[in-house]
């Protein structure tokens, strides 16, 4: 009866967590995957709104992609660019694309990911030591994978350390 | 009698592991020839070499020299700046280095201007693969 239980309460526990899933949209369009996951992990477009997204896909700013010249042909920039705001935040469906959508105030355009309200909040000094950023082994705010071994699959709370925050709520 | 069957064999093998080594790739080897057309001259691993190593200052100020993401050796993996790791750009490495013209041009084109401010010539674009093509 105890074993029974225990099962019971495994499955339910397995369900919670399939359930819980990938809170973000899993980036599948092999086009986007390939060249914005060149130089860095393919970002989901729900991290930032459409007018950033349209912005940093204009040719004059692919030419100046952060420091580096990442130029598209025209016709792989239309399709890229069609994708990125076809599925930015406040447009894929979910709470994370909804949270960054309302974090970021309606005048504003960023470029960068790291300078969105929403994801610094979530690393904000206390969540994540800002040294950590500095590490060999990270070596970039951009480098996602380095502590969110899930994130190209839209897994965003690992944490790095096995999955205590997982595991935890 | 058997010994010496064994040192002609494994002669014979090393010699055919050197002669794949060196007999270079279909792809690689029309885009060299492409290349050369436009160029005019023959290429130099020496030159390619210098190009990769070399400090530049007309490109983007995070990115002097190719080996500011690819590593001082060809035969090492690079990493970019955010992060991502490269395979090696030697072809001893990296086998299909090389091989697809528009992977070529699109990333000399890329990378020529982040690091030298302009667009590569011909001339650089064969010394340079033919260096990585004997690393």
């Amino acid at each position: 009866m105890r074993a029974i239980l225990l099962t019971l309460l495994g499955l339910g526990w397995a369900a919670s967590a399939l359930a819980d899933g990938p809170r973000v949209q899993v980036l599948s369009d092999p086009l986007v995957v390939k060249e914005c996951g060149a130089c860095h992990m393919a970002f989901q477009p729900e991290f930032l709104p459409a007018r950033s997204w349209k912005k940093m896909m204009e040719p004059k700013e692919l030419v100046n992609h952060f420091g580096e010249d990442a130029r598209l042909t025209e016709a792989e920039r239309t399709k890229i660019e069609a994708y990125l705001t076809a599925h930015a935040a406040g447009v894929a469906p979910g709470k994370e694309s909804a949270k960054v959508a309302a974090s970021v105030p309606a005048h504003e355009s960023p470029l960068r990911i790291t300078e969105t309200p929403r994801w610094q909040q979530k690393h904000r000094p206390g969540e994540v030591n800002p040294a950590d950023f500095q590490s060999p082994k990270v070596k970039s705010k951009a480098n996602c994978l380095a502590c969110h071994k899930g994130a190209d699959q839209g897994l965003y709370d690992d944490e790095g350390e096995g999955n205590w925050r997982f595991w935890r709520r | 009698m058997k010994k010496t069957f064994v040192i002609a064999f494994v002669a014979a093998f090393a010699l055919s592991l050197a002669g794949a080594a060196q007999a270079g790739n279909p792809s690689r080897d029309k885009i060299l020839s492409d290349l050369k057309a436009q160029a005019g001259g023959d290429f130099s691993a020496q030159r390619g070499q210098t190009l990769f190593q070399s400090k530049f200052t007309g490109g983007k100020e995070d990115t002097p020299s190719c080996t500011s993401c690819h590593g001082n050796s060809p035969q090492t993996i690079g990493q970019t700046r955010a992060g991502k790791s490269i395979d090696p750009m030697a072809v001893s490495r990296t086998a299909d280095r090389y091989t697809d013209i528009e992977k070529v041009e699109k990333w000399f084109g890329r990378n020529c201007n982040s690091v030298l401010g302009r667009a590569c010539t011909a001339q650089e674009k064969g010394d340079f693969i033919t260096f990585m093509s004997q690393q």
